[in-house]
């Protein structure tokens, strides 16, 4: 698949100022400085791909998303989106893209949803017959019926947050930028979201970029891209992430409460107590002569071995982070 | 499709979005009805304080014509200016300043919308809505007060003025607006700009009550379009001569203002923060 995004050396600074002292004197001295949002980099993001863009408060997610939507001007470097330069060309880029800014709404707040809808449709010049066609679909898998009509200062974040989607999609965008997309989302419907995506992407061939810090989100994405205080320190496959990272098991036991296990010399031991214990384990020790010599013993009443989950794996990275701050950068 | 047909549709593609955020401005300004009826009467209150303060002059001096101008001339001259001045307002500069302060400038750029276009587009609606429902009726009400008999060229003239006259103040409050980009928060230049804008268009006392040379230069400046040439050419106060050459001065100015906002955007649009992440 040809890069619908291309990204080379891309820095970005902000002046910003903070006051360290206490009291009304300090607050009129203020130190500025300047901060790095992004520094030195470079991505690749092919058509039809879910990509997701993950990383602490911080790092410079919202940031790359405004350079990369015609938002801001970086420092430096060169962007691409769909061949163009996206600030010198934001008019036109900006009607095959779609924006999802969860901190920022797309909605009127005095107005139905629906007025909304409707005013896209005119800046996007959507076909009446089309736009009916799209609402339709979106309102129905977003369940948002007895919403979409209601003032939006009344509905809840949740509703507020699906409508934002549908005006953002309702051009058929070939790329969608969403930024944390999903936050105040019920359970439900942050699924419904991800079916949305899924679907359109299957459909039209939609590439979606997402900020997010739900690992429910990551997990439908094939690439992760993660920044770290500006850098990127992470790009690649879910599942090389998972290779790396997640070459751990986890095993859960339990046994006999009259005795104590030794374990400390299998592994990092996670929890032990009366009964019960979990350590994180190599996968070659699941081989290992005395590991199956001590789970076969008469006090082992039973366990359990499995993989580490998204969260421990995105855990791991972050604990690795603090370890080496501004690590080398892995590609893969 | 021809030549001209496919032009039309162009035209009209262009001009639709713009439209549908004038649409949409216009319900929302409209969804909160009891506000917006008590905003009507705001700034008749600050008309009647200029009233009031010129009816306490004409008695305290005990005189009945103050460098010609009659206390009747007075008050059709306030009442005028309240009804202009609902239309020619600062809603701009405070439209961008919230635009970047809340974040929604970073919303409005996502759109295939030129922001300058959609900010002016946006603040658009109230002022067509003051126009239709207090600038009108109070001119038709001045009509009948005053006893002038407008000609078609003096009233060609005041629709052209007041035309102009908008236009100053909008180019005014965008190079305010931009400042916002920079300092974030422009209340205080905001309040003082739109001072000294009423004080220098004529909105505290009309202009030929300056001392003369003042009056000369200020009619050189774009400010007198806004509220005074307007005023005094429907009160016959100016000649028509002096009317239509201020008209120039203004249509200079409207040249240059724009030339200045479209150098400075293109350089102030290169700085935008977005606040809020």
């Amino acid at each position: 698949m040809p890069n619908v995004i291309e990204v080379k050396n891309v820095s970005k600074s902000f002046k910003t100022y903070e006051t360290k002292k206490k009291g009304f004197m300090a607050s009129l001295r203020r130190k500025y400085y300047i901060k790095k949002a992004l520094t030195n980099i470079s991505l690749n993001i092919p058509e039809g791909s879910i990509t997701a863009l993950i990383g602490r408060n911080g790092s410079g997610k919202s940031t790359l998303i405004k350079i990369l939507t015609g938002i801001l001007y970086p420092d430096s470097g060169t962007v691409s989106v769909m061949g163009l330069n996206p600030w010198e060309y934001r008019m036109k880029i900006a009607k095959e893209i779609g924006v999802v800014l969860g901190a920022h709404g797309q909605l009127y707040w005095n107005l139905p949803a629906y007025d909304t809808f409707k005013f896209m449709s005119h800046i996007y010049s959507i076909d009446q017959g089309d736009f009916e066609k799209r609402l339709k679909h979106f309102i129905g898998i977003l369940n948002l019926e007895n919403v979409y009509k209601k003032p939006v200062r009344t509905m809840s974040l949740g509703e507020q947050m699906k409508c934002n989607f549908v005006a953002s999609v309702l051009h058929m965008p070939k790329i969608v930028f969403l930024d944390e997309p999903t936050i105040g989302v019920d359970l439900s419907s942050k699924a419904a979201l991800r079916t949305a995506m899924l679907e359109m992407r299957k459909e039209y061939k939609t590439t979606f970029l997402l900020t997010t810090h739900i690992v429910e989100d990551i997990s439908i994405a094939e690439s992760i891209l993660m920044l770290e205080k500006g850098k990127l320190v992470f790009e690649g496959s879910r599942k090389k992430l998972e290779h790396i990272f997640g070459d751990k098991r986890i095993v859960e036991l339990q046994f006999d409460e009259s005795t104590n296990p030794r374990l400390e010399h299998y592994g990092k031991i996670l929890y032990q107590g009366k009964g019960y214990a979990s350590i994180e384990v190599k996968p070659g020790l699941l081989k290992d002569r005395k590991f199956i010599e001590m789970l076969s013993k008469d006090y082992i009443i039973d366990y359990k071995v499995s993989e580490l989950s998204l969260t421990s794996i995105l855990s791991k990275l972050y604990e690795n982070l603090d370890r080496k701050i501004g690590g080398k950068r892995e590609t893969h | 499709m021809t030549g001209k047909s496919a032009g039309n549709v162009k035209l009209t593609s262009l001009v639709e979005p713009y439209l549908a955020v004038f649409s949409i401005g216009l319900k929302n300004t409209l969804a909160y009805k009891t506000d917006f009826v008590l905003s009507l009467f705001s700034s008749f209150f600050q008309a009647g304080l200029m009233i009031f303060i010129w009816t306490a002059i004409y008695d305290f001096t005990n005189t009945t014509s103050i460098l010609g101008i009659t206390l009747s001339t007075m008050y059709v001259y306030f009442f005028l200016l309240y009804a202009f001045r609902v239309v020619i307002n600062f809603s701009v500069p405070e439209v961008m300043q919230e635009d970047i302060q809340n974040g929604s400038l970073a919303v409005a750029y996502t759109r295939p919308l030129k922001y300058p276009i959609q900010v002016f587009m946006s603040g658009l609606p109230d002022d067509a809505l003051y126009a239709g429902i207090i600038t009108i009726p109070l001119i038709i009400a001045a009509l009948l007060l005053s006893h002038v008999l407008l000609t078609p060229l003096t009233i060609m003239l005041v629709i052209s003025e007041l035309l102009i006259g908008y236009t100053i103040v909008i180019l005014i409050g965008f190079m305010i607006g931009m400042l916002a980009v920079k300092l974030t928060n422009i209340y205080g230049i905001m309040n003082s700009t739109w001072s000294v804008i009423l004080l220098l268009g004529g909105g505290v006392l009309p202009l030929t009550l300056f001392p003369n040379a003042v009056y000369q230069i200020l009619m050189l400046t774009p400010f007198p379009m806004l509220l005074y040439v307007p005023a005094a050419t429907f009160l016959g106060m100016i000649s028509t001569s002096v009317a239509i050459r201020s008209m120039f001065t203004g249509l200079f100015w409207i040249a240059v203002l724009l030339l200045v906002t479209i150098i400075a955007w293109r350089s102030v649009r290169k700085k935008i923060t977005s606040a809020g992440g």
